[in-house]
C-alpha cells in the first residue's frame, strides 16, 4: 500500500470535491473510504453552498433566471466542477457570467450577457453594447428582479438593449420589429 | 507579548466583517475587542486589484481608540502543501499598516489546493510532515508581523489520515516549537464530539491550556446528521457551560469571541445579538466571581 504525502492527499481531495476521477493510484482503502463518505459529500455541499451565495449576490438577474427555470443548482455544480474560481466575489461572479454565456440556453446567454455588460458600464466602462432579445426585456427584467413567473409566450418579440454609461439607467430598449412582422 | 497570569474574567469580542454601522453601534458597549477577517473585508477595485474596504478600515481606525482589534484569517490556507495564500498576506500587510492589531490568527487547516480556492475549510493530517510545514510557516508569520500569532483548532470535516499525533498533542507540539498561542474553538470540539464521539474531556486534559489565549464561541445547525460549524446563531448552552469549565484551567485566556457570520446578522437581529453578548459576558463574569471566591478560600 502506497501512503500519500500531504501533496497527494490534498490533490486527491480536490479531485474528489470536483467529482473527478482520482489520479493518485496508492492507498485505495483510504481513497475508497473518502470517496464513499458522507463527510466528502457534506464538504462538497458546503463548498457549493458558499459558491451559490456569492453568485446569488453578484449576478442577481442571471441567478433568478436560473432559479425560475430550476437550473440554478445544476449550473452552479457544473461551474464548481469545471472552473478554478477566485475567493473574491467580484472575480467569482464575473467568471460565472462568462461561464453561463457558453450555455446552450439562448435566453440564459442573453440575460447573462446583459448583466455582464451592465456591470461593466456601471464600473466605468465607456463602451456601447447592443444585445438582441427575443422577448420584451423590461417585462423579463421585472419578472427576474421581483421573482415573478416568466410569461414568455406573451412577451415574445424582437428587441435591442443598448447599454451605455450615458443613459439614465445605463440602458435603453428598442423594439426592432413587431412579432407579426417576424412571423 | 508578556501575558501575565490573570485573575480577571476575559474580555468579550465580536466579529465585524461587513459594513454595518448599526451593528457596530449595537455591539460596542458590550465588547472590548473587535475581530475582523482581512479577506472578508476586502474588495476588488476597477483595476482588478484587491484592497481592504476603505469605509470598514475607517470604522476600525475610529473604534481602535477605545477597543482593541484582532485579525482572524480564513483565507491564508496555512496548511496547503505548496504554500499559503500570498493574496491574504498582502491584505494582512495592509491591515497591519493601517490599524493597530492586538494579535492575528488563522485556522489550522486549508482552503486552497493547487492554487484553487475550495470554499471549505479542511483539516490537515496530524503527522511529522505537516508539523514541520506548519511550524515553519508560523515562524515566518511571527517574524513578519511583530504582534502575537494564534492558531485555531478546526472541526474535522473529513476522515483522518496518517494521524501520528492526537489532536491535543499536535497543537501542543506546534505551540512548543513556535511559541505561538492557541485559539480554542469550543464549538468546533463540540461539533466533533457530536459527529465522531470526539472525547472532549481527554482532549482538554491533554491540551496545554496555558497556551490558550482566546476562546471562540459559536453555534450552527445539523445538516445530513452532522453538526456544522456555521456561526449562524446564539451560542449553544452546552458550549457555554463547557467554556465555564475550561476557563478556570486556562489562565491565560484574554478574549472570548462570539463569532457570527455577517449573513446571519439580519436573521438573528441586532437586539438578539446584544442580548447574546450580555449573556456571554454574564456567564464569563460568573466564572470570575467563582474564581475570586475559590481564591479567597485557597
Amino acid at each position: 500500500m502506497l501512503m500519500m504525502n500531504t501533496k497527494n492527499q490534498q490533490q486527491l481531495i480536490l479531485e474528489l470535491l470536483k467529482e473527478q476521477v482520482p489520479t493518485f493510484k496508492g492507498d485505495e482503502t483510504y481513497v475508497n473510504l473518502l470517496k464513499e463518505s458522507l463527510e466528502l459529500e457534506i464538504a462538497r455541499d458546503v463548498s457549493i453552498w458558499w459558491r451559490s451565495l456569492q453568485i446569488e449576490r453578484y449576478c442577481i438577474i442571471t441567478s433568478n433566471y436560473l432559479k425560475l427555470t430550476t437550473q440554478f443548482d445544476s449550473v452552479i455544480k457544473a461551474f464548481y466542477r469545471t472552473k478554478n474560481v477566485s475567493p473574491y466575489i467580484e472575480r467569482a461572479g464575473q467568471c460565472f457570467l462568462d461561464f453561463v454565456q457558453q450555455n446552450d440556453d439562448k435566453l440564459l446567454v442573453t440575460i447573462a450577457h446583459f448583466e455582464d455588460k451592465l456591470k461593466r458600464v456601471k464600473k466605468g466602462d465607456n463602451g456601447n453594447y447592443s444585445i438582441h432579445w427575443n422577448y420584451e426585456p423590461l417585462s423579463m427584467l421585472d419578472s427576474l428582479i421581483h421573482g415573478k413567473p416568466l410569461q414568455l409566450e406573451s412577451i415574445k418579440g424582437s428587441y435591442l438593449t443598448i447599454i451605455n454609461a450615458n443613459f439614465e439607467n445605463q440602458f435603453e430598449v428598442f423594439n426592432v420589429f413587431s412579432e407579426e412582422e417576424s412571423v | 507579548m508578556d501575558i501575565a497570569k490573570k485573575n480577571t474574567a476575559p474580555s468579550i469580542c465580536f466579529t465585524y466583517d461587513n459594513y454595518d454601522p448599526i451593528l457596530l453601534e449595537t455591539i460596542l458597549p458590550y465588547v472590548d475587542f473587535i475581530e475582523t477577517t482581512p479577506d472578508s473585508i476586502s474588495m476588488i477595485q476597477a483595476d482588478d486589484t484587491v484592497i481592504l474596504q476603505p469605509k470598514i478600515i475607517a470604522q476600525l481606525k475610529e473604534v481602535a481608540s477605545s477597543k482593541k482589534i484582532v485579525a482572524h484569517g480564513v483565507g491564508m490556507s496555512i496548511g496547503t502543501f505548496d504554500g499559503f495564500s500570498k493574496d491574504y498576506i498582502k491584505l494582512l500587510d495592509s491591515l497591519v499598516e493601517q490599524v493597530d492589531i492586538y494579535w492575528h490568527s488563522e485556522h489550522l487547516g486549508y482552503t486552497m489546493i493547487n492554487g484553487e480556492f475550495i470554499n471549505v475549510m479542511l483539516p490537515i493530517n496530524r503527522n511529522k510532515e505537516n508539523l514541520q510545514l506548519i511550524c515553519e510557516r508560523i515562524d515566518y508569520l511571527q517574524d513578519r508581523y511583530k504582534v502575537p500569532f494564534l492558531i485555531e483548532n478546526i472541526a474535522h470535516l473529513l476522515p483522518d489520515y496518517d494521524s501520528q499525533y492526537s489532536d491535543a498533542a499536535f497543537l501542543n507540539e506546534i505551540t512548543k516549537q513556535t511559541g505561538c498561542g492557541l485559539i480554542l474553538d469550543m464549538y468546533n470540539i463540540y461539533c466533533d464530539a457530536y459527529n465522531y464521539k470526539f472525547n472532549i474531556a481527554s482532549f482538554l486534559e491533554e491540551l496545554h491550556l496555558d497556551a490558550v489565549k482566546e476562546i471562540h464561541l459559536a453555534n450552527g445547525s445539523i445538516y445530513k446528521d452532522r453538526m456544522m460549524d456555521i456561526h449562524s446563531n446564539a451560542v449553544d448552552e452546552n458550549v457555554l457551560k463547557l467554556t465555564k469549565e475550561v476557563l478556570p484551567k486556562a489562565k491565560n485566556v484574554e478574549i472570548v469571541t462570539f463569532e457570527l457570520l455577517s449573513e446571519a446578522v439580519p436573521v438573528m437581529g441586532y437586539q438578539a445579538i446584544q442580548d447574546e453578548l450580555i449573556r456571554i459576558k454574564n456567564s464569563i463574569n460568573a466564572y470570575d466571581e467563582y474564581e475570586k471566591s475559590t481564591t479567597a478560600y485557597s
